[in-house]
């Protein structure tokens, strides 16, 4: 070991390759960022040095957590998009449409009313003649409510990209009703649970290639 | 040289989180779920990182998929999703730390161990990360957040100066002094235990 080695911090390339050495690290420089590093690391003990150190920091922050409370944490973030939404929107939409009936001009408002008026007017002539036997349904009745979703369970193939999965999760409109680590439990409507099973297949079969 | 794994995590195309992002901009309910539970881990981790106090993690995850619940179409595809998830989760992480000042709730050692079944080794891992752990605590939130977007989360130094809003040489000085100041830290608690 010399000392001429060890410390090279008065060349300029030192300081510039030493602080690339993190993202040398996690495997980001692009390829001539990287070869500069590697080809000063041949020659410069410091920073082989460094870099040990900081694979070693890297390996230390690695650790994560197993547990995963997510689905209490969704549960109050739908809890406060209803409650922003609820809050909000009728607000909002009401000063928009004050705002566009302000400024709307005279002929126009007065379409509206026509039309306002027109509407009301069917609106009441349904409610008048609408059948009373449609307003109950007994359990007999074909009208019955629709089928309940489709419950599929599936294991994330280790290989599967998590980016990927979700893509395939929206496509064919599943709802994760339970998730453990790798473990999935989905709702999907009954006719399109084929359609579902197949895609999620191919998805796992994508993974694993 | 192979990047390591955990640089994956950063470097994946983002098409799958794009058609998210797309049907969370249509108030596609099931969509935010499954970008929600996409980010939840990442995100708690970061933001445990960053704000060091673990009692306010879920409430600002929170606040940042509630902005991206709101502000999903204003995504434009300049920038990959999680670079952009992770820049709203980091200024709320900051506005959250300064809304409750400098008094500062130290992270439980017990939440910095890793499960192990070999208890010898459990008790060294255990040792390292609470060292680790305590000379996070001495950095600065700024510095926390490049520490953590690099070793962890695996960005490229250019994409960390996206999340974090500032140029690409501001994000290099802050990991050089965050690094001398955990080497220093590292150093000196060893010295005091041995």
């Amino acid at each position: 070991m010399t000392v001429r080695h060890l410390f090279r911090a008065d060349r300029p390339a030192h300081g510039r390759t030493e602080e690339l050495l993190p993202w040398y690290v996690n495997g980001t420089l692009d390829g001539d960022e990287r070869a500069r590093v590697e080809a000063h690391l041949a020659h410069c003990l410091h920073c082989r040095r460094e870099l040990a150190a900081q694979r070693e920091l890297q390996a230390m922050l690695a650790r994560d957590e197993a547990e995963v409370a997510v689905g209490h944490a969704l549960a109050r973030a739908h809890a406060r998009i209803d409650r922003l939404e609820s809050r909000w929107r009728p607000v909002a939409n009401g000063r928009r449409v004050l705002k566009g009936w302000r400024r709307a001009s005279p002929w126009v408002r007065a379409v509206l009313l026509g039309q306002l008026a027109l509407v009301l007017t069917l609106g009441l002539a349904l409610v008048g003649n609408r059948d009373e036997a449609h307003l109950y349904r007994t359990l007999g009745t074909s009208s019955a409510p629709a089928a309940p979703a489709a419950r599929l369970a599936f294991v994330a193939d280790r290989g599967a990209r998590e980016d990927e999965l979700r893509a395939v999760l929206v496509e064919i409109g599943a709802r994760v009703v339970a998730q453990r680590d790798d473990e999935y439990t989905v709702e999907v409507a009954p006719e399109r649970s084929a359609e579902a099973l197949r895609k999620l297949r191919a998805s796992a079969a994508q993974g694993t290639q | 040289m192979h990047p390591d794994p955990l640089s994956l995590q950063a470097s994946r195309p983002p098409d799958g989180d794009a058609a998210c992002i797309r049907r969370v901009a249509d108030k596609d309910r099931r969509a935010f779920d499954l970008l929600y539970r996409g980010y939840y881990r990442r995100l708690t981790r970061f933001l445990e990182q960053v704000t060091h106090r673990p009692h306010l993690t879920e409430e600002v995850l929170n606040d940042t998929m509630l902005v991206v619940w709101r502000k999903a179409h204003t995504f434009d595809g300049t920038s990959r999703v999680s670079t952009w998830i992770f820049a709203i989760a980091y200024r709320k992480a900051l506005k959250a730390i300064k809304r409750l000042g400098e008094s500062s709730v130290a992270m439980p050692e017990e939440s910095l161990g890793l499960p192990s079944r070999d208890p010898e080794g459990e008790a060294m891992v255990r040792e390292s990360r609470a060292r680790i752990g305590r000379a996070l605590e001495a950095l600065s939130p700024e510095q926390r957040a490049v520490v953590e977007l690099t070793y962890y989360h695996g960005y490229a130094y250019r994409e960390i100066a996206e999340i974090v809003h500032c140029p690409v040489d501001t994000v290099k000085t802050r990991m050089f002094h965050a690094r001398r100041k955990l080497k220093t830290l590292l150093v000196a608690d060893s010295e005091e235990r041995a």
